[in-house]
């Protein structure tokens, strides 16, 4: 008798505790989503609120001559300075930036309006210099000042628009075949470009992708919504989750590219010189042609890295002006 | 056609094996084997190798490839239609001229300037060592064009891969070589 009344306490305090494990679970389960939602809320606050000012000095360019390829520079309320070599140029982009204590310039091209070509060169060089001097600097339009010459449209900081992520594959491909300021409309409608490769090793692939960058403009605002790749979304409770998942992603993300975002100079500038987005095939054609060089040239991986380095570092797109700046031209 | 069609490429020295033999047969005041102080059998590794393979590749995106080029074939490869960019493949011989080698011999920077059209607007590509005196000359001749050079010795080898890659977006994307390269140069610094 005993014996059964124990047996049947036994079995009701577990079945019991089997219920009261059960009720917990979905407690902490709803505690999870409110937690969840709540935290959602948070992570979307902040990320929409994420933005960073830059400030920049402003600095004007002319192209005095085509030939003589004689430079004048002047700072916002500054002297104006002839400068004939590059070395000369950063080293007055340098000290424009310390005397104003900014992050970067607004370089105003002058003159260029008929030689996209030249002013193309000029950028390449001036970026490849103030990269080693990091010197971070973007181009401003220079039709907001009077008596400036407009600059060709090539040359036009990006219209500050929002694009929908569904927008993009129309846009990246009108943007192959228009000037190089449709790349700020592929950047702005979050394709997966340089800067954003870099984060996409340190994320997964999909995330990275489906970041739309939706607000942007030259004071440094950036707003970005991240979208969960679709087949995600067969469940709002499913697709809620993985929001959080993204939020969380997201807020790294953002945190990163605060340092280095898209209203960060250094990022615009060398925006200016990429028409063409990065592919996947592109980097990994690289990749297998830099094992295939170390192999034939007999280097380590290393070794090889160092010697493109320096073959970069030495190559230059001649503008009359590096032959100056070398030191080489009297 | 895709805008690789629009570039060009000038072997100046030998780039096959026979080209080489002829080369060591013959060397007509010819300095790059001697003064790189490298043997047949590196070169077959470093450059003909290398440049066999990119050149396929090269010519099956559209870029028209000379071989064996002369001092007055040069102008040959600025011919109308005016090309966006012409990569020249040669070697530097420091001396007082200093000359640049060509399969014919060498001659000297400002003899290879004047090969160039004055009006010539594009890229020329120079993938010989210490090419600033080269740029400067061609700049002299042509102001508006973009003469591409480094002020110390380059590895062609590292180069012809750089092209092969440039060409391809070009091929790929319709881009401009000086955009396909510049990407070109980011990813190799980076991947």
């Amino acid at each position: 008798m005993c014996k059964r009344i124990f047996a049947r306490i036994c079995v009701s305090e577990r079945v019991y505790i089997t219920l009261l494990l059960r009720v917990q679970l979905c407690l902490r389960i709803i505690l999870c989503c409110l937690f969840a939602i709540a935290s959602l809320d948070q992570a979307q606050a902040a990320v929409s609120t994420v933005s960073r000012n830059y400030h920049y000095s402003q600095l004007k360019i002319s192209r005095a001559s085509t030939r003589e390829a004689m430079y004048k520079l002047k700072g916002a309320g500054g002297r104006e300075i002839s400068v004939s070599a590059m070395p000369d140029i950063v080293k007055h982009m340098r000290s424009v930036m310390n005397e104003q204590k900014t992050d970067g310039l607004e370089i105003e091209l002058e003159g260029f309006a008929d030689r996209p070509e030249d002013a193309k060169a000029l950028l390449f060089s001036l970026r490849n210099a103030t990269t080693a001097g990091a010197i971070p600097f973007k181009l401003v339009e220079s039709d907001k000042q009077p008596g400036v010459d407009k600059p060709s449209a090539v040359w036009h900081p990006p219209k500050l628009e929002s694009r929908s992520n569904e927008d993009f594959a129309k846009t990246r491909q009108l943007a192959m075949h228009e000037p190089i300021n449709s790349f700020y409309i592929i950047r702005k409608t979050g394709s997966i470009t340089r800067e954003e490769r870099a984060y996409s090793s340190k994320f997964p692939y999909s995330y990275v992708q489906h970041a739309v960058i939706d607000k942007f403009d030259d004071k440094g605002q950036i707003g970005i919504t991240f979208r969960s790749p679709a087949f995600f979304q067969f469940s709002a409770l499913v697709d809620r989750f993985v929001a959080i998942l993204n939020a969380v992603y997201l807020d790294i993300f953002a945190n990163i590219i605060g340092q280095n975002n898209y209203a960060n100079p250094r990022v615009q500038a060398s925006a200016l010189f990429n028409t063409i987005p990065t592919s996947k095939n592109h980097e990994d054609a690289v990749r297998i042609a830099k094992k295939r060089l170390a192999s034939e040239l007999g280097m380590s991986d290393d070794e090889l890295d160092n010697v493109i380095q320096v073959e970069i570092e030495n190559m230059q797109i001649t503008f009359l002006d590096w032959a100056r700046i070398a030191g080489f031209m009297e | 056609m895709s805008l690789a069609s629009t570039c060009k490429v000038a072997l100046c020295i030998p780039a096959d094996r026979r080209e080489l033999d002829e080369y060591v047969a013959e060397p007509r005041g010819r300095d790059f084997l001697s003064s790189q102080a490298i043997t047949v059998r590196q070169y077959e590794r470093e450059i003909i190798g290398p440049v066999t393979r990119a050149r396929e590749l090269w010519q099956r995106l559209g870029v028209e490839v000379y071989s064996g080029v002369t001092l007055t074939t040069l102008p040959i490869l600025f011919a109308e239609p005016e090309p966006a960019m012409v990569a020249i493949v040669s070697h530097w011989q420091t001396g007082d001229p200093p000359k640049i080698e060509f399969f014919d011999g060498m001659a000297a920077i400002d003899e290879v300037a004047e090969q160039i059209p004055a009006d010539f607007g594009g890229i020329i590509d120079l993938n010989v060592c210490q090419s600033l005196d080269l740029a400067l000359a061609i700049r002299r001749k042509a102001p508006d064009s973009h003469p591409k050079w480094s002020n110390q010795p380059t590895i062609p080898a590292f180069w012809f891969s750089v092209y092969s890659e440039a060409f391809k977006l070009m091929a790929e994307t319709n881009a401009s070589y000086m955009d396909a390269l510049e990407l070109t140069i980011e990813s190799f610094k980076h991947a």
